[in-house]
């Protein structure tokens, strides 16, 4: 099992990280760097980090509970040894990709992830918008396998804390790209980027905690395009910085749809474990809606550029860098 | 006990970013230029939804008659960004006039409570009430001149 004083080392390392938020917004204001702050947005950060902090603190025995009794019955005994640890880490990401993917793909759950989401800026900031219902939710138990398989409980949790701790860097608009072995292998800044924006093309991508392996494997990678810069936020953006509005109201709208009178019950599990905007009566968007209605603009835009120009004139269609892609943002190609 | 460090943590990073946004923050001053801005705007959120620009007297926020009867876009700044929403039916809990000119929307929107939006015109204000007022949860089936007594 890890030494505990691994753990005193993440805690100390995630109250240095803390420290980059003060020093991004110095150097944003000297416009040395590029970082966009608000007031009242950076506040509601804060409170849903202090909210979100006390709920998992208080309720974190529901899984610890979970998954004690996991390992209590497991099929074997991992040691605790450097390789060992490397796969836990490995095989922690892939249960936080698609943790994360689910997440984003399951109002249930999306209830809870969206309020990380909800921030119209994306800055070092962003990290402490967490939600105050992750150990509700259920999804959580997805670390319980591992505890039966026989990894130690220590040795998931801070696989778990490390993978965490790494995502704090990423959620900044300061670092443009990084090298691009680096960029092909790791989680980054312009990754993440894309995966907050709330651009059509971008919706419902780059799920990946530290390895975008799992993005490019799973069909879900979608690189940063220069000529589209990324819209933070949601679909329907919130209107409110009230920090108990950011963290319950999807919980509040998926009460309101259920309440519908003259549903049937296969309607009233849609509203439930649909996707994100799914409704019994098509009246609004979801991700595959947004999307389609994007290439049909593309394409009107493209037999309109046909039309007009000659193929010397057009601009080249993007191309993605290697790597399995999900979609090709332009038609051509 | 074990909770009370991260959080007293967080409570002390919150001053000083506080402090440090207060310093270091320019106040956010920005209007709307016209009605082509507002298009434009609200054409990055809804693409293929075009419509006729009432901008509020503050510049602030702005009213799109999207040429049909079940709908109205609504443009309106939020800390430093502008949020769009397209307003259906049902989506408008209530109305009410003020003095100063101004609407005050309530949303059924647990998200989005409401929205301010002044306008001085006293008849486009009232059309836009009326207008306003037929999307609500509780219709009154006004005509804007009875909103310009209101």
């Amino acid at each position: 099992m890890p030494d505990p004083n691994y753990f005193q080392v993440v805690n100390v390392a995630q109250t240095l990280l803390l420290l980059l938020i003060p020093l991004e917004i110095l150097m944003a204001s000297g416009a040395r760097i590029r970082a966009e702050y608000d007031i009242r947005d950076t506040l509601a950060n804060v409170v849903l980090s202090v909210g979100s902090i006390f709920f998992w603190g208080t309720f974190s025995w529901i899984l610890m509970r979970a998954v004690n009794v996991a390992y209590s019955h497991r099929l074997t005994d991992v040691p605790f040894t450097g390789w060992s640890f490397l796969l836990a880490f490995v095989l922690e990401d892939c249960r936080y990709y698609w943790w994360h993917r689910i997440s984003h793909r399951v109002r249930w759950f999306w209830a809870s992830h969206v309020v990380h989401h909800s921030s119209q800026h994306f800055n070092l900031s962003t990290n402490l918008r967490q939600s105050w219902t992750s150990q509700f939710s259920g999804l959580i138990l997805l670390n319980v396998p591992f505890a039966y398989v026989g990894f130690h409980p220590n040795m998931i949790a801070l696989a778990f804390a490390l993978n965490l701790l790494y995502q704090f860097w990423i959620h900044t608009e300061a670092v443009d790209h990084m090298p691009r072995w680096f960029e092909w292998l790791l989680n980054t800044p312009s990754h993440h980027r894309v995966h907050h924006a709330s651009n059509p093309r971008y919706l419902d991508s780059n799920y990946a905690g530290v390895f975008m392996i799992w993005d490019r494997l799973f069909g879900t990678f979608v690189p940063e395009q220069a000529g589209e810069p990324a819209r933070y936020g949601l679909v329907t953006n919130l209107g409110s910085f009230n920090p108990i509005r950011i963290a319950l109201h999807e919980y509040v709208g998926i009460a309101r749809d259920l309440a519908k009178r003259n549903l049937t019950l296969p309607q009233r599990i849609g509203y439930f474990f649909g996707p994100p905007g799914w409704s019994h009566d098509g009246s609004r968007s979801t991700t595959t809606t947004l999307l389609a209605a994007e290439q049909e603009r593309l394409l009107q835009s493209h037999r309109a550029l046909d039309a007009t120009n000659t193929p010397a004139q057009r601009d080249p269609p993007h191309t993605e860098e290697g790597g399995r892609t999900r979609r090709q943002p332009s038609l051509v190609g | 006990m074990e909770l009370i460090e991260p959080i007293a943590v967080n409570v002390v990073l919150g001053i000083v970013l506080l402090a440090l946004l207060i310093w270091k923050q320019r106040p956010d001053d920005a209007r709307l230029t016209d009605t082509d801005e507002a298009t434009d705007i609200f054409s990055k959120h809804y693409p293929d939804t075009m419509g006729t620009v009432t901008l509020a007297a503050d510049r602030r926020s702005a009213l799109i008659d999207l040429k049909s009867q079940d709908a109205v876009g609504l443009l309106q700044r939020h800390g430093h960004r502008w949020n769009a929403r397209v307003l259906v039916r049902g989506e408008i809990a209530s109305i009410q006039q003020e003095p100063d000119g101004g609407i005050k929307v309530n949303f059924v929107d647990f998200a989005w409570p409401r929205a301010r939006i002044r306008i001085d015109d006293a008849d486009l204000r009232a059309t836009w009430l009326a207008r306003l007022d037929s999307l609500s949860a509780n219709h009154r089936a006004q005509h804007p001149s009875d909103w310009r007594h209101a």
